[in-house]
């Protein structure tokens, strides 16, 4: 004869194993946290080794590192964009400074990308800030927006002397 | 002079019609590509594996990219561009099929884990007792039990 306290911890265990399996079935694949990421890498696709002084006109190699983590396929827009100190950019609003190129980037869930981005930059400037803001394509409203991330890169840019 | 500064002007106004020929063309399809993700976002939601049609589209917005550098090889990059998205589009349909088949299957396993974990439960709760009990008596049936030490009568009540 089994005893009734047994039979109800039996249950219990039981409950809560299906309770826990069931839900673990539901919500499989389910992204609780979506987010996406963006990165500046140095010319050694590492994070490091960043340019902080170059010339008007010289090549400035870096890597742009972007983290689809938002459950579904993202189109993503990067603008390189040349701002300085006084150049106001936060996760609601993008800076408003001229545009020196554009990198469009179409990226399923759970994927990540590098690209590399080749600058110059063609008149000299002191505590330049070399800002990468982070833009998408919403598909509803058919218009680019600004999803609040952005990586920067303070340099100086100097004109070559003449010797 | 006055020739040549009608010459210079047709020539400035060709080419930079010629330009924007060239700009609206990438624009074009570079719409073209947004509309398609727009699809394919939409073909997502319905449960359709987009992956390998999203790396397309990145493919044929690289080959965009290049065109833009690449004045030379434009045309034919763009025209590869062009069809890789019409190859995606044209996808759309079957992956959308594919994905609410998916869901559908999903749908059924769940339902079959459910109504699994449901009949088990059951079984466990009402057999489990008897089957454990069974087998513990068949595990231990040929135990022998020894008595090594006859406790005195006296002690067990403790007097």
């Amino acid at each position: 004869m089994i005893d009734e306290e047994v039979k109800a911890v039996i249950l219990a265990i039981i409950i809560v194993a299906g309770v826990f399996s069931i839900a673990q079935l539901i919500a499989s694949g389910r992204v609780v946290e979506p987010f996406s990421a963006i990165g500046l890498l140095g010319p050694k696709m590492k994070i490091g080794d960043y340019p902080k002084n170059v010339l008007v006109n010289q090549t400035i190699n870096l890597y742009l590192f972007i983290d689809n983590h938002e459950g579904h396929l993202m189109y993503y827009v990067i603008y390189a964009k040349l701002g300085n100190r006084s150049t106001m950019i936060n996760e609601n609003v993008s800076a408003n400074a001229p545009i020196l190129d554009r990198y469009e980037i179409i990226l399923p869930h759970g994927e990540n990308i590098t690209i590399p981005v080749s600058l110059k930059i063609q008149k000299p400037y002191r505590n330049a800030r070399l800002i990468f803001e982070m833009w998408i394509y919403d598909p509803v409203s058919e218009t680019l927006r600004y999803h609040g991330r952005w990586v920067q890169l303070w340099i100086n840019v100097t004109a070559p002397t003449i010797s | 002079m006055k020739e040549l500064a009608a010459s210079l002007i047709s020539v400035l106004i060709i080419s930079s019609i010629m330009i924007q020929g060239c700009m609206g063309e990438n624009e074009d399809v570079i719409r073209s590509i947004r509309d398609t993700y727009s699809k394919l976002v939409k073909a997502e939601e319905k449960g359709a594996d987009v992956r390998d049609a999203a790396m397309k589209l990145q493919k044929a917005l690289k080959l965009v990219e290049e065109a833009e550098e690449n004045s030379e090889n434009r045309e034919a990059l763009l025209s590869e561009a062009r069809e890789l998205v019409e190859e995606v589009r044209s996808s759309i349909p079957i992956l959308i099929e594919e994905g609410e088949k998916k869901i559908f299957w999903r749908n059924i396993a769940i339902a079959s884990v459910v109504a699994m974990i449901a009949i088990l439960s059951f079984l466990t709760y009402y057999y489990g007792p008897r089957l454990f009990w069974t087998l513990w008596l068949k595990i231990r049936s040929r135990w022998v039990i020894e008595i090594i030490e006859r406790v005195r009568e006296n002690d067990r009540r403790g007097g």
